[in-house]
């Protein structure tokens, strides 16, 4: 038990230092993490909240952690694991697990690569968007605004996403996908608005 | 026993792979291709189903080649709504602090 415990956080620990670094660090210029790289921040934060749900759900069977979250569980054919899935008696009992549902998926390096080329670009586009017209002296407004629009847009939608999804499907939806979605919906929407696709990036 | 030599040399094994490789190419003159890698891979993965310790070994590396675990994960449905409700989100986060045209 014990050496499988440690076996466990082992492989876990070299999966967070290795995936999680070497994908975020190549793939975003080698920024560092501080108030001037708001969105290079988010993205670590995120990244790190994928390895930590997938240590989490592969804890919880194993260790006896399963009422810790007290959610429904989906079936795995491998009984290894358990999600958070965002089925429509987890919406209306436990809306906790259609939140934390967003982040697990059972590709987690696909989840990495697409959290990178997908997710980051809009990322950017909103920590530009949440501090327009704001100076030096509002740092604290500006992360604010950010840190709520992220939370909308990645977390609330990408939780509502899946519920619509699990009713329109009759089985329990996971995933990131509708996350990703919205923040390629909230790039396009704010865009096409200030017309910087019809007109080019002007200087 | 092999239990007990798997839990030991698992870990091992994925630390010193590139350096074994390296090794077998430049003294031994083995030639580890990434297709060997991948019908180890394989391998390991059929001979283990069903066992709960290879499952986060198939969670990291074999899940991105072999996508067998399909069931639960978000349908297109899930891409369509969380887009149309991102576009949204969009608009008013452009209503909300004025930005028509004033982002660059």
């Amino acid at each position: 038990m014990l050496e499988a415990f440690v076996f466990c956080w082992c492989v876990n620990l070299f999966a967070f230092l290795s995936f999680s670094s070497l994908l975020a660090e190549n793939a975003c210029h080698e920024m560092f993490l501080s108030r001037k790289f708001r969105a290079y921040t988010a993205h670590r934060i995120i990244s790190a909240l994928f390895v930590l749900s997938v240590v989490l759900s592969f804890s919880q069977k194993r260790f006896g952690f399963a009422h810790f979250f007290d959610v429904d569980i989906l079936s795995d054919p491998f009984e290894c694991s358990l999600r958070n899935v965002a089925s429509w008696e987890n919406f209306l009992f436990r809306p906790h697990a259609v939140l934390l549902s967003v982040f697990y998926r059972p590709s987690l390096i696909i989840d990495l690569i697409l959290l990178n080329v997908i997710a980051y670009p809009p990322l950017v586009l909103m920590e530009n968007a949440c501090s327009f017209g704001l100076g030096k002296k509002n740092e604290l407004e500006v992360d604010l605004r950010f840190a709520f629009s992220i939370f909308i847009t990645y977390i609330v939608i990408g939780g509502v996403s899946n519920v619509v999804a699990s009713v329109a499907a009759g089985r329990g939806c996971f995933g990131v996908m509708g996350a990703f979605a919205a923040l390629l919906g909230y790039q396009t929407a704010v865009r096409i608005q200030c017309c910087n696709i019809y007109f080019g990036v002007p200087d | 026993m092999f239990k007990v030599l798997t839990y030991a040399l698992f870990p091992v094994s994925i630390k010193v792979a590139p350096a074994s490789i390296l090794i077998s190419k430049a003294y031994i003159g083995i030639d580890v291709t990434a297709v060997d890698v991948l019908v180890f891979l394989t391998i390991f993965e059929i001979l283990n189903v069903g066992k709960w310790w290879p499952s986060l070994f198939h969670e990291l590396f074999a899940n991105t080649f072999f996508l067998w675990r399909k069931e639960g994960t978000s349908s297109p449905v899930a891409w369509v709504v969380g887009g149309l409700l991102g576009i949204a989100y969009g608009h008013y986060h452009v209503e909300m602090y004025s930005l028509h045209w004033r982002l660059w």
